[in-house]
């Protein structure tokens, strides 16, 4: 075969549509992906530092700050790691009210990603403005869910984007039922809303892509997996949080300024959406379940791009689930429990619009933070996400240099990567030989 | 009533206290609470710009006013909508829209329905670069003519640029 038909150069220098700054290199030999690095060179933030002397009560508040779209996962990760170390449980009504702040937090995340950032790759379009323009109602629908999200979360977090309702044990301030039934009108419009948005994206077309992953999130006794539970996979593993640090393991590439997830003696592992899905299909509210089995999916979906289904079904989980704690509300009489201070370490994932984020914390006697871990969702990605383009290789080499962007693109997208969570913004090179 | 008065009018704030100089727009819904402002006239803050796209589609006239980085901290500007969508890129991200996609994609959707009066009261601001309540002296200054700005709009007296503009 002639040189120039067996090898190929593609760049791309930006990958719209996530968060952060990076870039991915590939080099094709033919239809093998020789080399894919997610080269990702947004400055640390060090916040793992900033939190080191700092009291016990400020970590929701600063952790909170990683993150303008998942403020609440922090606050939620940091809050139960320390109440771990200082053996406070957080029940009931209080237990609920932050799973209700979460589903708020859910809503917005996945709103956006699915109408805004994913939709336009599945429509044929560039972006979303681009998209409204035949697909109005598509962009409105995600306008109105993103706004009933954001209310969601002002109202029980005391503003929209990094919450300061938050604290050890709970919340500054309670809500009154009267409150909180005001949200009910635009829940029970978003629950029908998230069906049918269910219905819509399992109509679309998705790329025939499957790999073997290895599926890992939490697991919860009860309930789909929030704030508590074991760590699970679908090979075998299952571990409670304490054990994270016994299993997984981050390192430094050269290529990227954060950290890089994988299981001891494993490998890349897949967290998120699909994860949650695959590994709680039995623990999905009912009208949840329903409207997966109505779309035709039900574990185990391999499949990263049909997460945009997943996203949609999670949606329709966090709408009913929050129709559900506020119509059951009763205020409870403390809005925090008390919170001692001693020292100890605790550990927590909870599990992200993106996936698990954990966090462990060592404090002092005086409530000083003297040790912090985060590892954000992203972070835990990065090496399935370059292992989903080398196995896209053969269908890459197959396409002209623009589509084989466009699908790359939108693989990378199928994990709505916060670049600046992990620390980083992407930028696609392909170069083929 | 002047001709270019602006009756009840939406005035729409957008920013964050905990973002520094974000939160001058904010400071200037401040103001302008404290003052007897013509009938009908509507104040509402927004933390980010999509939840502004719904609000656009609406006959009322609406002044929107927001921190905008800019070469001249302190200065105020009022700018149409096509300005601030020129100087925005198309790029969504995972986190949010920008001003300018707000108003490029409430202009798509809503087409004849969308507010027939937009202005923007632009403060600029240098990038922000940090966490921390309250906005820095030199935007500090500029909230007063700001809010005389937007006075002007409102009543249709005075319209025009203030001292401090660029």
């Amino acid at each position: 075969m002639p040189e120039q038909e067996s090898s190929r150069t593609l760049k791309v220098d930006y990958l719209a549509r996530v968060e952060g700054e990076g870039s991915i290199f590939m080099r094709l030999e033919g239809q093998q992906a020789r080399e894919v690095r997610l080269q990702i060179f947004e400055p640390p933030r060090f916040f793992e530092g900033f939190l080191r002397g700092r009291a016990q009560s400020e970590a929701p508040d600063i952790t909170a700050r990683i993150c303008g779209i998942c403020p609440v996962a922090y606050q939620m990760s940091s809050s139960h790691a320390i109440e771990r170390a200082l053996g406070v449980t957080v029940e009931g009504a209080l237990r609920k009210l932050r799973r209700l702040l979460y589903a708020g937090e859910y809503i917005e995340s996945h709103a956006l990603h699915l109408f805004m950032l994913h939709a336009p790759d599945f429509l044929g379009y560039e972006d979303a403005l681009l998209m409204a323009k035949d697909h109005p109602g598509v962009v409105t629908r995600g306008l109105r869910m993103k706004k009933i999200g954001n209310a969601v979360v002002e109202l029980l977090g005391g503003r929209e984007i990094h919450p300061i309702n938050v604290r050890l044990g709970g919340f500054y301030r309670l809500p009154a039922r009267s409150e909180l039934e005001t949200l009910l009108p635009e829940l029970e419009w978003g629950l029908e809303a998230a069906r049918e948005t269910v219905s819509w994206t399992a109509g679309l077309a998705y790329p025939e892509f499957e790999q073997d992953y290895e599926f890992v999130s939490l697991r919860h006794p009860d309930e789909y997996p929030v704030n508590e539970g074991r760590i699970v996979s679908n090979k075998g593993l299952d571990i409670p949080v304490e054990q994270y640090d016994e299993i997984f393991v981050e390192e430094h590439d050269e290529h990227s300024t954060a950290l890089r997830s994988h299981i001891k003696g494993r490998g890349p592992y897949l967290t998120g959406p699909l994860a949650r899905f695959n590994l709680n299909f039995d623990r999905l509210r009912p009208p949840a379940r329903q409207a997966a089995l109505s779309a035709g999916l039900e574990p185990a979906c391999r499949n990263p791009f049909k997460s945009l289904i997943v996203r949609a079904i999670e949606l329709v989980q966090v709408f009913d689930e929050a129709l559900a704690i506020i119509r059951e509300y009763q205020p409870p009489p403390v809005p925090h429990v008390d919170i001692p201070t001693r020292a100890g370490t605790g550990h927590a994932i909870t599990e992200a619009p993106r996936g698990m984020l954990f966090h462990r914390y060592t404090v002092d006697a005086e409530g000083i933070i003297q040790d912090a871990k985060i590892v954000a969702p992203t972070s835990q990605n990065q090496r399935i996400i370059e292992e989903d383009l080398r196995l896209l290789a053969p269908q890459l080499a197959a396409l002209d240099p623009a589509r084989a962007t466009w699908l790359a693109e939108q693989a990378v997208r199928n994990y709505d990567p916060c670049i600046s969570c992990s620390c980083h913004f992407l930028k696609l090179d392909i170069e083929r030989v | 009533m002047p001709l270019n008065a602006r009756p009840g009018a939406l005035v729409v704030a957008l920013g964050q206290r905990a973002a520094g100089d974000d939160g001058a727009g904010l400071a200037v819904l401040d103001e302008l609470r404290r003052l007897a402002l013509p009938e009908g006239t509507e104040l509402r803050a927004l933390a980010e710009a999509s939840s502004l796209v719904p609000l656009l589609e609406t006959p009322r006239p609406v002044i929107v006013v927001d921190a905008v980085v800019g070469p001249e901290p302190g200065t105020v500007r009022v700018l149409s909508p096509a300005e601030l969508a020129r100087g925005s890129s198309l790029a969504v991200s995972s986190h949010g829209i920008s001003v300018g996609q707000a108003f490029a994609m409430a202009h798509i959707l809503y087409g004849d329905a969308l507010s027939l009066e937009i202005d923007i009261v632009g403060i600029a601001i240098a990038p922000p670069n940090r966490y921390a309540e309250g906005i820095s002296p030199v935007v500090q200054a500029a909230v007063g003519s700001a809010v005389a700005l937007i006075i002007g709009l409102l009543t249709g007296e005075g319209h025009g640029s203030p001292p401090s503009l660029a």
